[in-house]
């Protein structure tokens, strides 16, 4: 699993599923973990953040810079490529995940979830990467 | 838990976010067995779990049941189940909105919600859900119960469930008779003097009382598939599942979605309308007659008289009169509520006006949805307000160039207003029932709503006093 210092970014225009989402990681034990409204504010902290992020959990449908958009950029940056990125979809957004995985995605979850569910996807991610986290 | 394993400080905790003044009053009964805690719709404060600061006691509680009710505009429904989903991952959560253009139940039970309803379109079924939760959640203390029909009743026969009927001015059930007794000729006397035409069987009973009903059913006829009121339930539910995915209009469907829903309705009409035993003809219109419009009961009702008419009168496809039947009004989604609501007779010019678009709105709706239906389906849903002398609307054909399906589907459009109960107004016998129907068509003082000798065909189905 993701060493509990990890930074996590979780990114979501809705204030109450970015807080329910950030509940969530803080019960699995991650002590820093960070939010963004959207897929530009978002980039901002990746780009500018002196602790680089290590995982983000990321709203696929945001206004300014969708999830899949943001994802893009990441992918594109070689500085960041390698960030691990959880997409949250939503049950009308799952048959895009296809486009998703082509970008690069990690893994994805649609909401809503529960603790345990968020746990089974971030394993998977952590195991698919060999066990270390990419930031 | 049971509510007997749970203490006089722990009853039910029934959370409602965001449910207008009338809507709470509405559902106020089933909130006795329930200590209620409402809080506004602020999506926050469920996220950040400050519900705490929200509760009378001010203390934190965990519902047992919540209902949720219109969102501000700022936010979707569909976020608002995922937020309340994962805020109360296990409890049971309805949605209720007035807002027929974001009401889409199976995307918003996907997102979380147990169930959606309309309001007040399905605010008995809304009652009946909530009254069957708190069924489970009492362990059967509080009861949940279901209309059956009276004519599924054999006397002499023992009946393996209890009984209870339905009080309309006290709005209780209140129990009438013991499972596992015979039902007697006193018992069916006890009914007719109270005027009741319909019983109620607890929701966790109702698969002995189908196996009950389907007995004597085949004892009248071996081919019978099910009794008249699974009949009815199966045809309702059923209706319900496909109609209410037709009313939100921004879902885009593909050509093989909307003859798939073609099909379902089809399938429905076939299986539950049209298979049944000749002899249960009347029986299925008396049984339909006196109810309360409830959840899908007019759309159902309309195409269950307008299909059995046009069988018994071997007049018109039955099968796209129902068809008809259960889509006509379905433009009324675009047309205000308190307008719909409203008895024809009250509207004001503009309001007449307004109402009169839903059927262009049905057709456009239709369209919409590429629902694929035959040219008599869509001509009589486009003329059912249409009247023989050309009074009627939209375009004021007369009778020559109305369809037969149309003309059914009128009269059984009429016969469903006529005959059903309205709160506040006394419970009719049949054959007072069919008396004010009559009037209704044939004793006007202005124009005939209908073809009067086709109106007097359908009262010849009925025996004298109709039973």
């Amino acid at each position: 699993m993701f060493d509990k210092s990890t930074r996590v970014l979780v990114v979501d225009d809705m204030a109450t599923m970015r807080k329910l989402v950030m509940k969530v990681c803080a019960d699995l034990g991650f002590t820093d973990v960070q939010e963004a409204a959207d897929g530009e504010k978002a980039w901002s902290i990746i780009n500018n953040d002196p602790k680089p992020i290590g995982l983000v959990i990321s709203d696929w449908n945001m206004p300014h810079l969708t999830g899949l958009d943001l994802l893009k950029r990441v992918r594109a940056d070689k500085r960041y490529a390698g960030t691990p990125f959880l997409l949250v979809t939503a049950e009308a957004e799952s048959s895009q995940v296809t486009d998703a995985v082509k970008a690069g995605v990690d893994n994805y979850i649609v909401k809503p979830f529960t603790a345990a569910t968020l746990t089974e996807k971030l394993e998977a991610i952590h195991k698919k990467r060999g066990g270390a986290a990419a930031a | 838990m049971a509510i007997a394993e749970r203490n006089a400080s722990s009853a039910i905790q029934l959370l409602t976010v965001g449910l207008s003044k009338e809507q709470l009053t509405g559902l106020a009964q089933a909130f006795e067995y329930c200590k209620a805690t409402h809080i506004p719709m602020d999506i926050n404060l469920l996220g950040s779990g400050a519900i705490a600061s929200a509760t009378e006691a001010g203390s934190n509680v965990k519902p047992d049941l919540i209902v949720v009710g219109d969102p501000p505009n700022q936010l979707s429904l569909d976020e608002i189940a995922q937020t309340v989903r994962m805020t109360w991952p296990g409890v049971t959560i309805f949605s209720v909105t007035r807002k027929r253009s974001i009401y889409f139940r199976k995307r918003l039970v996907k997102n979380g919600f147990n169930d959606a309803f309309l309001y007040p379109l399905e605010a008995g079924a809304l009652r009946r859900a909530i009254y069957v939760a708190l069924n489970k959640l009492t362990g059967g203390v509080v009861k949940a119960y279901r209309a059956v029909r009276v004519a599924d009743l054999r006397v002499g026969s023992t009946l393996p469930c209890k009984l209870a009927i339905y009080l309309p001015v006290n709005d209780k059930y209140v129990h009438f008779m013991n499972g596992d007794v015979e039902f007697t000729a006193a018992h069916v006397d006890k009914l007719k003097a109270h005027r009741i035409q319909t019983v109620y069987v607890e929701i966790d009973e109702l698969a002995s009382f189908y196996a009950y009903a389907l007995t004597g059913a085949k004892q009248r006829d071996s081919a019978a598939k099910m009794s008249m009121s699974e009949r009815r339930h199966r045809f309702e539910d059923a209706a319900r599942e496909v109609l209410g995915g037709l009313f939100r209009a921004e879902i885009k469907l593909q050509l093989e979605d909307g003859q798939k829903i073609v099909d379902e309705l089809f399938s429905i009409i076939k299986t539950y309308l049209l298979d049944f035993p000749s002899y249960e003809l009347p029986q299925l219109i008396l049984g339909a007659m006196g109810q309360p419009a409830d959840s899908y009961t007019h759309p159902v009702n309309v195409a269950t008289y307008g299909a059995l008419f046009a069988m018994a009168l071997e007049i018109g496809n039955p099968v796209d009169v129902a068809m008809a039947g259960l889509l006509h009004d379905l433009g009324e989604v675009d047309v205000a509520e308190e307008v719909v609501l409203k008895p024809v007779e009250t509207r004001n010019e503009e309001e007449t006006v307004l109402y009169q678009k839903h059927v262009q709105a049905t057709l456009d709706l239709l369209q919409e949805h590429k629902l694929t239906l035959t040219g008599p389906v869509v001509k009589a849903i486009y003329q059912h307000h249409e009247e023989p002398e050309g009074g009627g609307y939209p375009t004021g054909t007369i009778k020559a160039g109305l369809s037969k399906e149309a003309q059914l589907l009128t009269i059984a459009d009429r016969f469903d207003y006529a005959t059903r109960w309205v709160p506040g107004q006394p419970v009719l016998f049949a054959d007072e029932l069919l008396d004010k129907f009559r009037k209704d068509m044939l004793e006007r003082k202005s124009h005939m709503p209908a073809d009067p000798e086709l109106v007097k065909k359908i009262l010849g189905l009925f025996p004298k006093g109709g039973t």
